[in-house]
């Protein structure tokens, strides 16, 4: 008695707890199940005979769905969430599921749920992709002509493209190129050019067999080492370094493979006119994983440095793909 | 039972902690007046609503009278709201963005007074991360640099390492020099706490997406940046940013800078220019109006020290 009397006294006096309670009604992920939940039904008076539907959008792997479309009874609704990934439809009340499409997701059904009149009710909803995305970020060209030269610059991305700077042009990149590296277009000048796109992952084809394990705090010596074993010069490694190790340091491990050279090409193909003497491209493909000791032993990559001669052409890029190997 | 008492009351304590960390949201009647030239049935209410970032008060309040929704109420630049209403006894609710609610309990308005009422939002935002910071050095002549950082939050990373300064050789051209390795810029990066940032947020733009590029290319611009930082910052945020139809964005300058990090640079440079951008997604259920921020431009004369960094404020309200 005097135990339940504390209890009492215990969720009065704290409404922090309650608060507290509602964290653990998180998703639980349950292998490749798409998910959702009834989080809440309130009472709408204002609107007593039809039915609010609030839905939520949760990310899956930090990714938001994308064109979706909810089914109700047969009539097919567009669904454009707000900038908090949250929907509000009003329905006619009755019993039935919820059907949700995306492209690029598996389709999510729900159980029957009665909806009844004059309710408002709120679900959340989490799709999971069904193709791996690989968004290709900030690849960055660089070029040191040996004299002062036009330079055009075209490539051909295996993807949508959907950011350049300097804005791309049709006929690609026309520009005056400094044997430093500065690039100069229309008065402005540039250390670089720069892209970013969207593709499919499976495209990367990337042998999982070969590639590193790296520890966060042993990025950035792993990254020196092998970059400048492929030739990159210190500039060039700061800002690889720079982006990426921020974002891959949230991780305990990472497996790292790197596409280089005629490689680089499942990516994207770099056209350069005049035909630079030596080019290194090098895109990253990189992941999360769990465990030192993989499924498969590892082989090392092993790369031989490029000779920074004559007219020289420098790429590197790079892709998180979620789930690319499968850890213990 | 003294077991259990003890199970029971470890999670009490942590719940203590977890109340006296924050500041908790609250409201208060702070002043009731006689006011005889108010209509014979009417009260005049007077809201002063404050939120300690700022952040929140930026976005529209919208409040309910009696559980049904008022006319939402537009605040003057001090936070404050005031209608006529008629006297009675009155339950009010606020919500604000990023915010949680505050539900007052009944309230009389009695004839012809005068009711100030303080509502005092609490956000949810917390730490958010302070990315990419690059510092720029040129000096006139090939000179030994050290600068070193007040960094008011947690660095998770620098490049070259920070220890407790850096200390590089500069040249004209903007190279830097440490040991063997040249680099182009001085690096690091952390989180922040929110709320320990105090700017006017209603200054700023929103800005669409097909005009991002040139909006940030014509501001910086205005400030002073060169060509290459301009593309070092347009290349690292825009494609962030173009997942937004729309974005409210607003700079901090040199001096609100210091908010993130003090900054000490030796020799002492003639001209230091920090451009710090906090920015977030237009939320059309919640439109924002927002003052332009105008900027003059620094003279690039004598030694020159350039910084440029940024925060998405990204929190989910739900969270």
């Amino acid at each position: 008695m005097r135990f339940l009397l504390f209890l009492c006294c215990f969720i009065i006096l704290f409404p922090g707890f309650s608060q507290n309670r509602k964290d653990t009604t998180r998703f639980v992920k349950i292998g490749n199940a798409p998910e959702y939940e009834i989080t809440k039904t309130v009472s709408n008076k204002k609107n007593p005979n039809t039915v609010i539907l609030n839905v939520t959008f949760e990310p899956y792997d930090d990714d938001y769905p994308r064109g979706i479309k909810l089914k109700i009874k047969g009539k097919t609704i567009e669904v454009k969430p707000d900038a908090y990934y949250k929907f509000s439809y009003r329905m006619q009340p009755g019993k039935f599921p919820l059907e949700f499409t995306s492209s690029g997701s598996f389709p999510l059904v729900t159980d029957t749920i009665l909806f009844l009149k004059g309710t408002e009710v709120f679900i959340t909803v989490q799709m999971k992709h069904q193709v791996g995305r690989a968004k290709p970020m900030k690849p960055v060209i660089y070029l040191y002509p040996e004299k002062k030269q036009e330079v055009n610059v075209q490539f051909n991305f295996n993807g949508i493209t959907t950011f350049t700077y300097p804005t791309y042009a049709e006929n690609g990149w026309q520009l005056t190129a400094h044997p430093n590296g500065t690039l100069e277009q229309n008065g402005k000048e540039y250390n670089y050019l720069f892209w970013e796109g969207d593709m499919d992952a499976s495209l990367l084809h990337v042998n999982t067999s070969e590639g590193s394990i790296v520890a966060k705090n042993e990025l950035v010596t792993f990254f020196e080492n092998s970059l400048a074993s492929m030739g990159l010069n210190s500039k060039e490694m700061q800002d690889f370094i720079t982006f990426w190790v921020p974002k891959m340091q949230e991780n305990e491990l990472n497996y790292v493979h790197f596409l280089v050279n005629e490689n680089y090409d499942r990516v994207s193909t770099l056209a350069v006119n005049p035909e630079p003497d030596n080019a290194l491209r090098v895109y990253m493909v990189w992941t999360a994983c769990h465990n030192k000791q993989l499924a498969m032993p590892l082989r090392q990559q092993i790369f031989s440095p490029l000779k920074r001669e004559g007219f020289t052409v420098i790429e590197w890029g790079g892709s998180e793909v979620k789930n690319l190997i499968k850890d213990l | 039972m003294k077991r259990l008492l003890v199970i029971l009351l470890l999670p009490l304590t942590t719940c203590f902690a977890a109340v006296k960390e924050s500041d908790m949201p609250y409201y208060e009647v702070t002043g009731v007046k006689k006011n005889s030239t108010l209509p014979k049935n009417k009260a005049r209410i007077v809201f002063h609503f404050e939120e300690h970032s700022g952040f929140c008060l930026r976005n529209l309040i919208t409040y309910k009278i009696n559980n049904v929704q008022a006319a939402d109420p537009s605040l003057d630049t001090l936070g404050n709201y005031s209608c006529n209403m008629n006297a009675g006894t009155y339950e009010f609710e606020f919500f604000a963005t990023y915010c949680n609610p505050i539900k007052t309990k009944k309230i009389e308005l009695k004839k012809q007074t005068v009711v100030n009422i303080l509502v005092h939002f609490h956000s949810n935002m917390g730490l958010i991360e302070a990315d990419k910071p690059v510092i720029y050095l040129y000096p006139t002549k090939e000179t030994n640099v050290s600068v070193t950082l007040d960094f008011k939050g947690e660095m998770d990373f620098s490049y070259p390492v920070y220890h407790t300064g850096w200390n590089v050789t500069a040249y004209p051209g903007g190279t830097l020099k440490s040991g063997q390795n040249e680099y182009g810029y001085l690096f690091y990066e952390g989180k922040i706490d929110l709320h320990n940032l105090k700017t006017n947020y209603t200054q700023g733009s929103v800005v669409e997406s097909s005009k991002l590029i040139s909006f940030l290319e014509s501001s910086l611009a205005s400030m002073g940046l060169n060509t290459k930082e301009i593309a070092d910052f347009v290349t690292y945020w825009a494609p962030r940013m173009m997942k937004n139809e729309k974005n409210c964005v607003h700079f901090m300058l040199t001096d609100a800078y210091d908010q993130i990090a003090g900054i000490k640079v030796v020799p002492t440079p003639d001209n230091v220019l920090r451009v710090y951008m906090l920015w977030d997604a237009f939320d059309p259920a919640h439109p924002v109006l927002m003052t332009k921020q105008t900027f003059i431009p620094i003279k690039r004369e004598g030694f020159t020290v350039v910084e440029w960094g940024g925060s998405e404020i990204n929190i989910n309200p739900n969270n």
